[in-house]
């Protein structure tokens, strides 16, 4: 039971009592103005200060109370000396490990759905929007609608996941989900202004029969709404969503096929607009829930101007655009030559496209630990610059080199030993080459193992370039990922066109890696500076 | 010139987007001069979203809302009469040689007048108008996001924070107190890329950061100045300053900051209107010269707040009222123990306290808790914020304030208006208010309080005496009309006379230097 409270306050009678209170509300005093403030806040007068105190004036008792306040504060506290400690990471090893642990499961999460989606392919011979029975002409059309539908939305992504991650970083639903929307709507304008733009474009100048472009379009369509109603969820971090409800929609093209024997088409078709609905109902209640828990108050709160939002986000955007023409060009490249040559613009090839999703394979491993990087990088910086002192400004960058190098290191060793797990996992398949027809199929021609390797090697490029741009994008820097990978990329033209035009279609390739290297190598370059100067990147990323 | 003056009218955090005493005042001069007097609103708030509280009369020509965080490119959101491709122009102009050569050395003198901010305040006068020239041609956010800048305050942070020098260790920035402190300079002086509009004069509601508009107009235009001080911006800023739980460097770094500003707006001010002649010292050592402090009191509206019987539900209970936000100047502890002293004496005595609950939710839960600590649940009642507050007075026979600070509190002349005499702590303005129409006492002294409190309900004779006497004191000295026509005097003098830009002879040669650059930038 507690003892009643005392009616009156508790008094102020001598100067001692005055200091000590003064001191339990200040503690080291900033000023004598300080002082004189506080001790008038606790009600004292100037005729107290005369009468009670014996002083002329507040600022004159304030002034001997904060020759004593200092004085006291002198005595008790250290002083500020030029050691340090030795150590600052006060992070224990179980603690780094769990720390790696959250979060490569988190990144491994990342790539689940394209797993899933491999899987179905594996069980059933078809995925979303994939069918190992599609003949060279079908796989030519729904490859050119799937690559067109990545570059088309990239840059919807991007600006989706940054746009959600400023708001969200502030608890603001309601103008997440408002961006959100203002984003999806022009993203699917601008995918179907492509889509007419296709169409018309091919009546003036036909480069395929007009049914395979329309296919082409309708899966270009689809598959674009599926990656930005995905991309949403991506930005809200709710990857396990995306993985079942990718299932749910893969389980729902299943029974199309399998039951219902609506074909392919029109089972691909309604099972990815079936699950886009779910990605996006889920998004928006998503969304609703978290407004209504979060966010009372969303009066007046409305987006910037059109004009500043596009300033805003106009490098995500082109560094979307750059990323996901980086990513495919060499396909368009290798598939638009051949002896002889192809037969429309651009024409499916089994063996490379084999090769290069078989190097695909080794980016689970790599996507993960970027994962793991970016994370430990931004929740170590505030920590550290709370701990650090300024006079430790040049061991701070230091430490954040460091770790950063160490990111690379892990980095590089993940994407090394994936390709090689990877190779050999797969590898061992070949003592079935004579029992299973499709594993015959896939080592028959030498050029997959080729276009495997150096897509693999470039991966690992890409990765490094990849891991440089999340740091760049964390302290919101999108002007050094966007020219890098726009070099990455024009290297990656010149070399891949060169290269298949002069030696075979797989060195398009050569391409990739040349670009990867050119990726990783200026966003390093720009990397060390940003790292040297860590204090400044941090300060200035308002 | 216009028949009508046209006022810039600057505030921080409160009208028209937020309630409270100083809202109220603004929203009262602002109405009460419709016909008279036009207003730009300047209001600088903490965040972009935000709607007005209040119905805006017709003469508020336009708001140059300037929100201090949460916009990505906030100088875009004040000014939008620039289109948003000049602000792209502006910033691709913002070259390192600019921030080099015209910024920087202008810069260096800002910092090392902010950490040592009682060097001569002309000084700083001309530091704000020669960055608020700078930013009518180069981008705000463009230049303070520099490594030039960042370094330039590093190293004169280094000059002072080095390894030989004596302190604290808990004095020593740390790495995240000089990250804030740079970014704090980025927000809270947002203020000097303002476009600052031609008008009579300017009148600026606190000596603080929206000051710097006056500031820039009075060198550009020579606008002249006024600045109403409700409480003392400072002295507000050092009580909550340094009692927070920031480290030492950054509480510092603000006092520095807010000593700076005031000190610059009190000297360049033409007028320092206070509504109270009793904190005439802080604002005389922070640079408000005496004889251009010239105090205007508060006043209120009576036709709207005048005796009126009591209603049925406080009628045969003797009713203190209070009104009364519940956060900690208002000392809402020690009206409570009054209360407890009281119905000692009077065992139905019933403390009616009316006000917002929100504000301080911590010191709201401790104020509660002292009641049922106390057992005075029936004679002390949260009422929470009330909308009539020209009822609320009538609602008891006295009203009560225990604040501890204090400028020149409305609930004080609302309630001697309604003739309910008064019981008050003596602090800021409240006994040049009350005068001899009710009782004063020491802050934090809960019997003395509880005295006054226990007399004028005991007294039928003297509570009637007092009442009719605070509602005569307040008819003669305190009415709307008074102070309105008040100010409405001084905007027609400020109108009427001829302004000169202030003088350019700049006693800084990075002033000097800018203003020459930018002509030759110019040409």
């Amino acid at each position: 039971m507690t003892d009643k409270p005392e009616t009156d306050n508790p008094t102020i009678e001598t100067q001692a009592d005055l200091k000590d209170q003064v001191k339990e509300l200040i503690d080291n005093p900033l000023s004598v103005w300080a002082v004189a403030a506080t001790v008038e806040s606790m009600g004292i007068r100037e005729v107290d200060a005369r009468k009670e105190f014996g002083y002329d004036s507040i600022f004159d008792l304030s002034s001997q109370l904060y020759e004593d306040l200092k004085q006291e504060a002198y005595q008790e506290k250290p002083i500020a000396s030029g050691r340090f400690e030795k150590k600052l990471n006060t992070i224990g090893f179980w603690e780094q490990a769990k720390q790696f642990v959250t979060y490569y499961l988190q990144g491994l999460l990342f790539s689940l759905p394209l797993l899933s989606q491999i899987a179905a392919l594996f069980i059933f011979r078809y995925s979303l929007w994939a069918w190992l029975e599609f003949n060279e002409a079908q796989a030519t059309i729904v490859a050119f609608g799937t690559i067109t539908s990545f570059v088309v939305t990239g840059g919807f992504l991007q600006v989706l996941g940054h746009s959600i991650t400023s708001y969200i970083s502030s608890d603001n639903y309601f103008l997440a989900y408002q961006s959100t929307r203002k984003i999806i709507k022009a993203g699917i304008g601008s995918v179907l202004g492509v889509a007419f733009l296709i169409i018309m474009l091919n009546i003036s100048i036909p480069f395929y029969p007009r049914p395979m472009v329309l296919l082409g379009t309708v899966y270009m369509i689809l598959i674009s709404l599926l990656l930005l109603a995905s991309g949403v969820l991506y930005a809200l971090k709710r990857r396990i969503s995306i993985v079942v409800i990718v299932v749910i929609g893969t389980l729902l093209l299943v029974v199309n096929m399998e039951l219902l024997q609506l074909g392919i088409y029109l089972s691909q078709w309604l099972a990815m607009l079936f699950t886009t609905g779910l990605l996006a109902g889920y998004a928006s209640l998503f969304f609703r829930l978290q407004i209504r828990k979060k966010q009372r108050n969303i009066a007046a709160q409305t987006l910037p101007d059109t004009e500043v939002r596009h300033f805003i986000n106009y490098r995500y955007f082109m560094y979307g655009i750059f990323y996901f023409l980086f990513v495919f060009l060499d396909r368009l490249l290798a598939w638009s030559t051949s002896v002889p040559p192809p037969p429309f613009i651009l024409w499916f090839n089994t063996p490379y496209e084999i090769g290069m999703d078989w190097a695909l394979m080794t980016l689970v491993l790599s996507f993960a630990m970027l994962e793991y990087s970016v994370n430990i990088f931004s929740r170590r910086l505030k920590p550290l610059q709370e701990k650090f002192r300024f006079q430790q400004l040049e061991r701070f960058n230091k430490y954040f080199k460091r770790l950063y190098i160490k990111q690379l290191v892990l980095l590089i060793v993940t994407g090394l030993v994936s390709t090689v797990i990877t190779y050999y996992s797969v590898s061992s398949l070949m003592v079935y080459q004579e029992t299973i027809p499709e594993v015959r199929d896939f080592f028959a021609n030498a050029m997959t193992a080729k276009v495997f390797w150096i897509a693999s090697i470039s991966y690992v490029f890409l990765t490094i370039g990849l891991l440089h741009c999340l740091f760049f994008f964390s302290l919101s820097k999108p002007n050094f990922a966007m020219y890098s990978i726009l070099a990455g990329l024009v290297v990656n033209f010149m070399v891949g066109y060169l290269c298949s035009r002069i030696f075979a279609l797989e060195y398009a390739t050569i391409g990739l890696l040349a670009g990867s290297v050119v990726f990783a190598i200026i966003s390093g370059i720009m990397a060390h500076n940003f790292f040297k100067r860590l204090d400044y990147y941090y300060y200035s990323a308002f | 010139m216009d028949q009508k003056p046209l006022i810039l009218f600057e505030t921080e955090g409160t009208y028209p987007y937020s309630g409270g005493g100083v809202s109220t005042w603004s929203h009262i001069l602002c109405s009460e001069l419709e016909e008279e007097v036009d207003f730009i609103l300047l209001p600088l708030t903490g965040l972009p979203f935000v709607e007005s509280r209040y119905p805006l009369p017709s003469n508020i020509k336009s708001i140059i809302h300037i929100p201090l965080w949460g916009s990505a490119e906030p100088v875009h959101d004040f000014d939008k009469q620039t289109p948003f491709s000049e602000h792209v122009l502006r910033k691709f102009r913002t070259d390192q040689s600019v921030v080099r050569n015209i910024f920087l050395p202008m810069f260096r003198d800002l910092i090392q007048r902010v950490l040592d901010p009682f060097r001569p305040a002309k000084e700083f006068g001309e530091l704000i108008y020669g960055f608020w020239k700078y930013y009518q041609v180069f981008d705000y956010k463009e230049t303070l996001s520099s490594p030039l800048v960042w370094a330039e305050f590093k190293q004169q942070l280094k000059n002072r924070y080095h390894p030989g020098k004596e302190l604290l260790l808990q004095e020593e920035p740390k790495m995240m107190d000089v990250t804030f402190g740079m970014r704090w300079i980025y927000h809270f002086m947002m203020p000097l890329a303002v476009p600052v509009p031609q008008v009579s004069a300017t009148h600026a509601t606190l000596s603080g950061f929206p000051a710097i508009a006056s500031i820039a107009a009075k060198f550009e235009y020579g606008t002249p100045m006024v600045l109403t001080d409700h409480g003392v911006y400072i002295r507000e800023r050092l009580v909550n300053v340094s009692q927070s739980e920031m480290s030492y460097f950054s509480k510092k770094l603000l006092i520095d900051l807010a000593t700076f500003i005031t000190r610059a707006a009190y000297q360049y001010a033409d007028i320092v209107a206070p509504v109270t002649s009793v904190h005439a010292k802080w604002e005389s050592d922070f640079e408000a010269g005496e004889d251009r402090i010239q105090p205007i009191y508060n006043g209120v509206d009576t036709d709207k707040f005048y005796p009126r019987p009591k209603p049925e539900h406080t009628k045969g209970i003797p009713t203190v009222v209070a009104a009364a936000q519940v956060f900690r100047l208002k000392d809402i502890e020690t009206m409570i123990r009054s209360c407890d002293l009281a119905r000692r004496e009077i065992s139905d005595i019933q403390y009616i306290l009316y006000g917002s609950l929100d504000v301080d939710e911590t010191y709201t839960r401790k104020c509660m808790e002292l009641v049922e600590q106390l057992g005075i649940e029936d004679h002390f009642v949260f009422g929470g914020f009330n909308n009539n507050p020209n009822l609320l007075f009538n609602e008891g026979d006295i009203s009560i304030l225990s604040s501890i600070s204090e400028g020149f509190p409305y609930t004080v002349i609302e309630s001697m208006s309604c003739g309910r005499p008064v019981v008050a702590t003596d602090v800021g303005g409240v006994s040049e208010a009350i005068g001899d129409c009710g009782f004063t006492c020491k802050p934090r002294d809960a019997r003395a309080l509880a005295d006054g409190v226990v007399k004028l309900l005991k007294d039928d004779e003297l509570r009637s005496r007092l009442g009719k006497k605070a509602r005569e004191r307040i008819l003669e000295n305190y009415t709307i009309t008074e102070s309105v026509t008040s100010y409405h005097e001084v905007y027609k003098r400020l109108h009427n006379q001829s302004n000169r830009p202030a003088a350019r002879d700049f006693k800084l040669h990075s002033v000097t230097k800018l203003i020459g650059d930018l002509e030759a930038y110019d040409g």
